[in-house]
């Protein structure tokens, strides 16, 4: 650690500090001569001293007024507490209500490696500070490299943070940013560093900062407004407004950028995004998220906190749930907006679900009936409106202990659709009744053992299942919501390979897996192997649109755990035995030394994402070099297109009371405006360099944080677990 | 000024010219202020005593005045001079009043004032020590 | 090799009634580990009293980490990460907080969001089964 870890007050107090026994209301002064005039005042000469409970102060001489229990001294103040070490020209002490007041001073903060000047330090009941014409900085030494001065800072140790006024920071004396009002962390308890500007610059934006502002309005709302100018863009505004109350929760975020110098013609930007989620009267329960975004690439360019950077669609709903004592409604109405030049999915209106369960919770006999009613529409498909109406009841059999799981359960599912076709101007009609049954049993077998010299508990548990789906003619049916579901190893003791009912795939299988896995003593899983096979009955499955309905013949792998003290190694294969080929895999290998001294090397492959063949590979390295230079980089290649998409290399300096990153990166741009999804043709790259400057010890943040550089790749890093570290 | 009232167990009460010397467990009364001690010498001037020196491990003064809050002094030495109402106090010296303490090694208190003033000295480096009693509210 | 069937664990004898709650009112996860407490014969009590234990179900987190793109910069797989805390309060001692987090891989298709909308809902409750089947293993070792 740089060595420069601030000077605790707490040693400096205790030396002449405890020979004086306390009564509460007992203050005590030393000095080399006293003059008590009895009820009005007692003047103290003499490198004096008055000790009290959380505070001493050293003075050359005071005056105590008995009347109004107050303190005033002159002449090389000093004043130690737990919560800062002052020296001053004067000081005057409220005994009564514990205030005091320094004039001149010198101070040095208990709580973190803050000190600096101010003309005036007070403290109120004995745990708010406030200072006033104050400079404060967290560099040792005497020209510190950076430092705030502000009009006023006030602190509140209980609630963990600063409020400054008027506050300018100046590196090595040049004023670099003034600020009217901001917040910060005296510690990291409350608030992440959400003070600190963000400098930057980047092909897409030029030179960017981002200066975030934020208004704790009350207990359960606040407001943070953040501008950033962005010289190839201009001053985007970004709003956060959080309210919480008993029985709601809302988040409304709106950004504007009234116009964008690198797309004129798009106009005006922005983007208003309301998370709702609220409880009525007991039982009723409403969620609500709605995005409206200015153009398609928005996000992309401009990212935001409730969306992913490379998102490709917006779900916006709104749904209503009457959570009954054994029956559950909820009114759901939905849109998917695609993001970007895709085939739109359908719209949902509105869709009621009724779940029925005849039976408590707990029994292992069940019948359950789910019922739907959904109205669908696409104006851009043929069949641009459908309805269906589902019924399913449903009896099962469960039994649930720990060491064996049974799951037995038949179930008859009866679908009516309405497909409106707008071209054909026809209305098709088309009821689909069929059967399935299913039976799922598993073992749960364990023994202690140890797992590189650490107790832990290590399970087997083997899994077989019979499915039987009944195959009927569902060709003429379309998929509205439903979709063919990725297969991997969960997904082998699946009853339906697609994700919605418009398609049921006809089964006449057993799966047989096992799975093992590594628990320490807090019930981490630790290590993680799991393999499964599905064999089919019968290979003669009429029915239409083989492919679709017919479920595969597939071998699944899946494990993750750490082979030795430094090496980690997750992984998982998909493979097919009709097509005798690999049809997903990914395996991720780690090196960890250290906190920032490790390597991983990771590669996917996958024959069909969306009709695309998937065949990356990227490494995650960084390295501390010593105590204060620290490397780190990234680099993630598109193998099938041979093409980089994401390159990172960053270096961190860091002082002990700053800290610089400065990472140049190489991105892949999605222009959702007009790309396709399988065409790298016209892709756009961000090249940036940016620049992190940061303040520590404010909070507890010594620690280096090269790693961090990460979570500026598109491929964030996962840091593996390894016992030995 | 009130008459002083003074027994020991022995007295010599013409030590020397114009002084008187008591020892063995003395205590003096005047008024409303009480001196114990070892051994008391009281210098006379004209037939009223003007000085007295009272020594003891230590030697005491209590004083009960008006509003009741008892005052009280000690040290090995105390000199009272009886006509000013000053006490001169030295060697751990300690003075007491409303919840009050001083400490040191030379105390002067002037009884008419009411006024206290401590001095150190090497004896205890140099040190004042004082206790003051704060009003909570 | 050593191993032997799981012992039927009866949960500790301060866990075989417990009041389950959650901060979240109608908590998906919360309804699972009742449908577990259920079957493993726990006593649910209808209130809080604080001569039992109070299992007490907190909000549950969604994060996305992505994994590999489309060859136009789009996301074509991410994991989905699902992470479950949850505190025990035994009577007269102070709450213990668990948590832990479940992963799944899930393909991305931008031209069909909605099917994809539900795959994500069926991944989800997969998993809210098996983490109510972690808690159940977490109870059992509670002390």
């Amino acid at each position: 650690e740089p060595a420069c870890a601030a000077p605790s007050l707490k040693s400096e107090r205790n030396s002449d500090f405890n020979n004086f026994t306390y009564k509460p209301d007992e203050v005590i002064v030393t000095s080399e001569s006293a003059d008590l005039l009895q009820g009005k005042y007692t003047e103290f000469n003499g490198n004096v001293t008055i000790f009290q409970q959380n505070q001493t102060i050293k003075a050359d001489n005071a005056i105590y007024d008995e009347v109004s229990s107050q303190f005033s001294a002159t002449g090389n103040i000093e004043l130690i507490s737990d919560a800062a070490k002052v020296s001053g020209l004067s000081v005057f002490l409220d005994e009564a209500n514990q205030d005091l007041e320094l004039l001149g001073t010198k101070y040095q903060f208990g709580f973190n490696a803050g000190r600096g000047e101010a003309e005036v330090f007070s403290v109120t009941n004995s745990n708010k500070l406030k200072l006033e014409g104050a400079t404060f900085t967290t560099c040792p030494g005497d020209d510190p490299s950076w430092l705030f001065s502000a009009d006023r800072i006030q602190i509140d140790q209980d609630k963990g943070w600063g409020e400054a006024w008027n506050t300018v920071f100046k590196i090595a004396d040049i004023p670099v940013i003034y600020v009217p009002y901001v917040t910060f962390p005296i510690s990291d308890k409350r608030k992440s560093g959400l003070l600190f500007p963000e400098l930057g610059n980047s092909t897409r934006y030029g030179t960017y900062i981002a200066q975030p502002i934020y208004f704790n309005l009350a207990e359960n709302y606040d407001f943070t407004l953040t501008p950033k100018y962005m010289s190839e863009r201009g001053l985007l505004l970004q709003s956060n407004f959080r309210h919480l109350s008993q029985n709601s929760a809302n988040i409304l975020q709106m950004e504007y950028l009234n116009e964008d110098k690198d797309d004129v013609e798009l106009g005006e930007r922005h983007l208003a995004y309301w998370q709702h989620e609220s409880n009525w009267q007991e039982r009723w329960n409403v969620q609500l998220q709605w995005t409206d975004l200015s153009d398609d690439n928005y996000i992309s360019d401009f990212s935001s906190d409730y969306h992913h950077q490379s998102d490709t669609n917006l779900n916006n709903f709104a749904m209503l749930t009457y959570y009954g004592e054994d029956i559950d409604i909820s009114w759901l109405s939905q849109n998917m907006y695609e993001l970007g030049p895709h085939t739109p999915s359908y719209d949902l209106p509105i869709q009621m679900t009724i779940d029925w369960n005849a039976n408590s919770v707990g029994d292992s006999l069940q019948f359950l009936v789910n019922s739907q009613y959904s109205l669908f529409q696409n104006e851009y498909k043929d069949v641009n409106e459908v309805q269906r109406l589902h019924f399913a009841p449903e009896l099962t059999y469960q039994l649930n202990t720990p060491a064996f799981q049974l799951l037995a359960s038949t179930s008859y599912l009866s679908t009516y659709y309405n497909q409106k076709n707008r071209i054909l101007d026809e209305e098709q009609e088309i009821s689909r009744n069929l059967a399935k049954a299913r039976i799922l049993a598993g073992l749960t077998f364990e023994k202690q053992t140890t797992y590189f010299k650490q107790d832990v508990r290590q399970t087997l548990e083997p899994k077989i299942q019979y499915l039987y789906v009944e195959d009927v003619d569902q060709s003429g049916i379309g998929l509205y919501d439903s979709q063919l579901l990725k297969e991997d190893y969960f997904s082998l003791f699946r009853d339906n390979n697609y994700s919605g009912i418009d398609n049921i795939s006809a089964a006449n299988q057993i799966t047989i897996g096992f799975s093992t896995s590594i628990y320490n003593n807090v019930n981490k899983e630790l290590f993680r192997f799991g393999l499964g096979k599905i064999y089919k009955l019968n290979n003669d499955v009429s029915g239409t649109n083989d492919e679709l309905v017919n479920s595969k013949q597939a071998v699944a792998l899946e494990w993750f755990g750490q082979l030795t003290d430094n090496w980690q190694l997750d992984g998982g294969i998909l493979y097919n035995q009709e097509s005798k080929e690999v049809e997903t895999g990914f395996v991720s290998l780690d090196y960890w030394l250290a906190k920032d001294k490790n390597f991983q090397f990771n590669h996917r492959y996958a024959t069909d994402v969306a009709g695309i063949k998937i065949n990356q590979a990227g490494i995650f390295a960084s390295y501390q070099i010593n105590p204060t230079w620290a490397v780190a980089a990234s680099y993630h290649q598109d193998l099938e297109s041979n093409v980089n998409m994401d390159a990172l290399i960053g270096f961190e300096y860091r002082s002990c009371c700053w800290s610089i990153q400065l990472a140049a990166k190489r991105q892949i741009v999605v222009d959702l405006n007009d790309a396709q999804i399988d065409s790298n043709v016209d892709v756009e790259y961000d090249n940036g360099i940016s620049f992190n400057f940061k303040i520590s010890g404010l909070g507890g943040d010594l620690s280096s944080s090269i790693a961090n550089l990460f979570s500026e790749s598109i491929f964030a890093y996962r840091r593996p677990y390894l016992i030995t570290n | 000024s009130d008459d002083l009232i003074i027994n020991a167990s022995n007295q010599d009460l013409d030590y020397k010219n114009n002084t008187l010397h008591f020892s063995g467990n003395v205590i003096v009364q005047q008024g409303n202020v009480t001196i114990k001690a070892e051994e008391l010498f009281v210098i006379t001037k004209d037939g009223n005593s003007e000085k007295l020196i009272a020594t003891g491990k230590p030697a005491s003064f209590s004083q009960q005045n008006e509003n009741n809050d008892e005052l009280s002094a000690q040290a090995t030495e105390i000199i009272y001079l009886v006509d000013s109402k000053v006490l001169q106090l030295s060697g751990d010296a300690k003075f007491q009043q409303g919840g009050s303490v001083v400490e040191s090694a030379k105390i002067e208190f002037d009884l008419k004032a009411q006024r206290v003033k401590a001095e150190g000295d090497e004896s205890n480096n140099g040190r004042v020590t004082t206790r003051l009693k704060t009003k909570k509210d | 090799c050593g191993f032997k069937l799981k012992g039927h664990y009866y949960l500790p004898e301060s866990l075989q009634t417990l009041y389950l709650t959650s901060t979240k009112k109608f908590s998906p996860l919360a309804k699972q580990v009742k449908i577990r407490l259920s079957q493993n014969k726990v006593v649910l009590l209808p209130k809080f009293n604080v001569k039992n234990a109070e299992l007490k179900i907190l909000p549950e987190q969604f994060q996305r980490r992505t994994l590999s793109l489309f060859p136009n910069g789009q996301v074509a797989e991410y994991e989905l990460i699902y992470q479950v805390e949850f505190e025990v309060r035994l009577p007269n001692k102070p709450a213990q907080h668990f948590s832990f987090e479940l992963t799944r891989e899930f393909q991305d298709d931008p031209n069909n969001a909605l099917g994809k909308e539900r795959e994500r809902e069926l991944i989800l409750s997969e998993l809210r089964v098996l983490a109510s089947d972690r808690i159940m293993s977490q109870l059992n070792g509670i002390k």
